[in-house]
């Protein structure tokens, strides 16, 4: 579940929660980018570095430091586009490949951004003719995938067109035995011709009310299950938590949105003398668990819960 | 089952409800349902039996990662169907099944979302009442989920008495068993510390046969608790002493493949005085989780391979139904 | 708790809304019988406004109900049981089913729901009219019913335990009050029930139903709003009366205006809308509703008539249509 930490808004708060991502790495949501940075330049709310509106993308991994990798290595690549042909050796190029690696990574974690920012620069303009061709040139790989995909592309296609005209052929089909058979009946049958017209516009409207009934049963449908999704989206109760794997938790004790007056917390309680006012819990309740600052804590919780909703 | 729903295979029998392994065909996802049955010859006397009650005003209410989702209720002349997430496994099965593996991340990952899910529920001044291996439910994701709401209440009002004739005996804490009428959250962390030890030992740490029997256990392993560890333990309407036959064990000679901060978050958890005893956000914060091994991701945890077997009701040693029968709450 | 509640988010409503929604049965209620219904039978079929009397002549009786009850029930049983009550009424319509019985059967729920421990047998004790095993096997039926139409949300917040926290927030924090706060106690509790006995369970948030009752309390002993306000600026944070409160921190300024607004509509609302019912109209009402009932079996006679007669078309009145479950049941 994510959280704008600006704005606290959640993806069961507002079910079109879009997190944005800039170059620091700082996620916010697309309401907030729009609302801080209305005039395409402002600050980080993290680490206040200034940023522009234009910088910001959508957040695709729930961790937003792996967002902030992908695209500082999709931005290096560009530059570092060397391949194994360009180099001497296998080994050569294994070592280029781990100088990426540890420029990847101090960008990332930003350490010695100077530095690997002088050494990028630095290489760019040593092998600037390199990069420019190898721009250019789609490596086996990418051509391979190119070819499949357009393959694919046009196998749907003509699949699609038999589709099509094999249910335009059925529907002319059956309307042209239809209408021949109704011809058929009012030359033949003895029976007047009002009534054969009748019962087939009879037969019409009955299909249509049919139809109907279909298209406002799948309505219905959509609309319960828009309902049921909205109302799963706005009862979470407000909770996010961090858990990456492979890293030290930190955790944030949850904190409940009251809409009230502040909550004393439990030092509080008993400093301010709220305990002369609750029944005084004996010693076997004590003992059991059950302490009057418990209680007392339930009743001053819920008696501040949206005292301030209007 | 009705239209939404398409039976796939039966899971189970509990007290009072079947369960069915079934598709929702609007979404195209894989449930549970839980059906319980009106008019049914178990306690039908006095209607709608109050376990499914609980299960459905509770979790009605609440919503969280860590907590089974009830998505949908369906009421019918003869039953009434509890649609539930499906989840693969439970952690009863992890533990039995002597294939798996649980190392120190896993532990420690399975700890985390465990408390996670109870730190939310306390938060919103609701007591499990019936923490076991049995009842934290994993799906293939390794996603862990509490469940089985029955014995659940909120707490908290000065004025209520409280059965202590809850919890699993052998998950049940000392309070529980000197009769204590009135309690809070240290009887779901006493349960926790003991689900942990479980993960560890691949087996039931404290598997009393009878209340005595289970203070007993405790008390060979944590030591008797004192007046001064321990204050107004007396009063407890059952209490008894009873003489350990052994000095306290360490908690690091028991455990002995448990890293020193884990030996600080079990007997933390293994506090006597309940008061004292550590709460789940401050069990979030201990040093454990903050050091390594760090937590494995979720989709690492291991599944039973397998397919769990119709859940057979869990009998006490003594051959008795486990205690949550009795209830005068 | 209660602002992530299906309480908030499902039952609650603005008084334009309820009315709507009650004109809305009404009126299909009128139309299920159009076809089958004599003129002179149609002035059974009473107005949204007078079913809502009928629902508060029966909210009265079971206020009473709950005093007599024995052993003695907790005041949260009786917001349970009447909240339950009044959005059952939102959905069915008073005249078409017993209402008695489905105010029984929300007290009984709603002890099974607040952990209340009482077994059927010792509920229909308390009620003094009509068989105990069939009063019994009534409620026991009812008790699914009513669990549909509330859409299995069962858990009610009331007032009574935000009461006692504002209660005890005010023994803390107002020391200079010379005044035994515990006085106002039985007239706030009889201002809960007055609200009880209107629309005010399906409009506001119990923490400011539970302020209201304070403040009534504090004007029946001659105080004024005053102490409210002392009491919420305590509450909030805000230093008495300075300009740098009314700088620095408008944004509590104005929760202290509009909690201060609020409490006042709502002891208005209570005051307005809590109409006593007269003896005159509690027989009224009896007769009415067992004049409709009568007339309810006969309307349902004539529309399975109507429906045989017209060749069965569609579905038979008043049959449910349901799917067999699964081999259980057969």
């Amino acid at each position: 579940m994510r959280e704008c930490k600006k704005c606290k808004s959640n993806e069961y708060t507002n079910k079109q929660l879009v997190m944005m991502i800039n170059e620091c790495g700082h996620p916010l949501c697309k309401n907030c980018v729009d609302n801080i940075f209305a005039l395409n330049s402002g600050n980080c709310h993290v680490c206040n570095r200034v940023l522009r509106k234009n910088g910001f993308r959508e957040q695709i991994y729930d961790d937003p430091l792996i967002d902030k990798e992908t695209f500082l290595r999709r931005k290096l690549r560009k530059i570092y586009n060397l391949k194994l042909d360009d180099f001497e050796n296998l080994k050569e190029f294994g070592d280029y490949q781990e100088r990426f690696e540890t420029l990847v990574y101090n960008l990332v974690f930003e350490t010695n951004v100077n530095e690997t920012n002088a050494e990028i620069q630095a290489f760019e303009e040593k092998h600037k003719e390199k990069i420019d061709r190898n721009k250019r040139r789609l490596d086996e790989d990418q051509k391979w995938v190119e070819d499949q995909l357009r393959d694919e592309r046009q196998m749907k296609a003509r699949i699609n067109e038999h589709m099509e005209t094999d249910a335009k052929e059925k529907e002319n089909a059956t309307a042209v035995t239809d209408t021949r058979k109704i011809m058929d009946e009012l030359r033949d049958s003895n029976v007047a011709a009002e009534v054969i017209l009748d019962r087939e516009r009879k037969k019409q409207i009955e299909k249509e009310l049919e139809e109907k009934e279909e298209q406002e049963k799948r309505k219905r449908r959509n609309k319960e299950m828009l309902q049921t999704r909205k109302r799963a989206a706005e009862n979470m109760s407000f909770n996010t938590v961090i858990r990456i794997a492979g890293r030290a938790y930190v955790h944030q004790p949850l904190e409940l949105v009251i809409n009230g007056p502040p909550m004393p917390n439990a030092s509080q309680i008993e400093s301010m003398g709220y305990l002369a006012h609750i029944r005084h819990a004996s010693a076997d309740l004590i003992a059991g668990g059950y302490t009057s600052a418990l209680g007392c804590s339930r009743a001053l919780f819920e008696a501040r819960i949206d005292l301030f909703s209007f | 089952m009705s239209k939404r729903y398409e039976t796939i295979r039966h899971l189970g029998e509990g007290q009072f409800a079947n369960v069915y392994m079934a598709k929702d065909l609007e979404s195209g996802e894989v449930v549970a349902i839980k059906k319980i049955k009106l008019g049914s010859r178990e306690e039908a006397k006095d209607g709608i039996n109050r376990t499914a009650i609980r299960e459905i005003k509770l979790l009605k209410e609440i919503h969280h990662d860590n907590i089974i989702t009830l998505r949908d209720v369906i009421g019918h002349r003869t039953s009434i169907q509890l649609v539930f997430d499906f989840m693969d496994t439970d952690l009863e099965h992890v533990v039995k099944d002597q294939h798996i593996i649980l190392s120190p991340a896993h532990i420690k990952n399975i700890t985390m979302q465990t408390l996670l899910g109870m730190e939310f529920l306390h938060t919103h001044w609701i007591l499990h009442r019936d923490l076991k291996p049995n009842n934290l439910l994993m799906n293939s994701m390794g996603r862990v989920k509490v469940t089985d709401f029955g014995l659940a209440r909120f707490f908290g009002s000065p004025n209520r008495n409280y059965t202590h004739q809850v919890v699993t005996r052998w998950y049940r804490a000392p309070e529980l068993l000197f009769g204590a009428r009135s309690y809070g959250v240290g009887i779901d962390i006493w349960s926790i510390g003991c689900i942990i030890a479980e993960l560890m030992l691949r087996n039931p740490i404290f598997p009393g046969d009878s209340d005595l029997d289970q203070l007993v256990k405790i008390f060979n392993v944590l030591g008797c608790p004192t007046e001064e560890t321990w204050p107004q333990m007396g009063t407890l309407n059952s209490f008894v002493t009873i003489k350990p036959n052994n000095d306290p064990l360490s908690l690091s000679f028991v455990f002995s493949a448990a890293s020193p901060d884990l030996i600080d978050l079990m007997a933390g958890m293994w506090t006597f005085d309940p008061v004292k005893r550590l709460t789940c956000t401050q069990a979030l914060q201990m040093e454990y989780f903050r050091s390594q091994p760090f937590c494995c991701l979720d989709e690492d945890l291991p599944l039973p391979n397998r397919q769990p077997q119709k859940r057979q009701r869990r009998l006490d040693e003594d051959g008795n139904y486990p205690a949550r029968r009795i209830l005068f709450d | 708790m209660y602002a992530t509640s299906t309480q908030k988010r499902e039952w609650t409503y603005t008084p334009e809304k309820l009315a709507a929604m009650r004109m809305e049965i009404n009126l299909k209620f009128r139309e299920k019988y159009e076809s089958v219904i004599q003129p002179e039978e149609l002035s059974l079929f009473v107005t949204p406004e007078e079913e809502l009397r009928m629902q508060r002549s029966i909210e009265d009786a079971a206020l009473r109900f709950a005093d007599k009850f024995r052993p003695h029930m907790w005041p949260s049983v009786k917001w349970t049981a009447l909240a339950f009550f009044k959005r059952a009424f939102l959905v069915w319509v008073p005249s078409d089913t017993s209402i008695r019985m489905v105010m029984m059967a929300c007290f009984y729920l709603a002890m099974k729901i607040d952990e209340f421990y009482i077994t059927i047998d010792g509920f229909v004790q308390n009620m003094n009219v009509g068989d105990p095993r069939q009063n019994a096997e009534r409620i026991l039926k009812l008790e699914p019913e009513l669990m549909k139409v509330l859409n299995y949300n069962l858990t009610v917040h009331s007032p009574y335990r935000p009461f006692e926290g504002h209660l005890m927030d005010m023994k803390t924090r107002m020391l200079l009050l010379n005044f035994d706060l515990e006085s106002i106690r039985l007239d706030s509790m009889s201002f809960l029930q007055q609200a009880l006995q209107t629309d005010v369970p399906l409009l506001y948030p119990p923490a400011q139903i539970a302020l209201a009752a304070i403040n009534y309390g504090l004007h029946a002993q001659g105080k004024s709003n005053e102490i409210l306000r002392e009491f919420l600026r305590k509450l909030i944070g805000i230093e008495e009366d300075s300009w740098d409160a009314r700088n620095d921190h408008p944004q509590d300024l104005e929760k202290l205006e509009k909690t201060v607004t609020r409490v006042d509509q709502i002891m208005k609302e209570v005051e307005r809308n809590f109409v006593a019912v007269t003896e005159q109209e509690r027989e009224n009402h009896k007769s009415q509703l067992f004049r409709m009932q009568n007339l309810m079996k006969e309307l349902d006679t004539r529309r399975k008539a109507a429906w045989e007669a017209g060749g069965r078309i569609g579905q038979e009145p008043g049959l449910v249509q349901e799917e067999p479950v699964d081999s259980d049941d057969e």
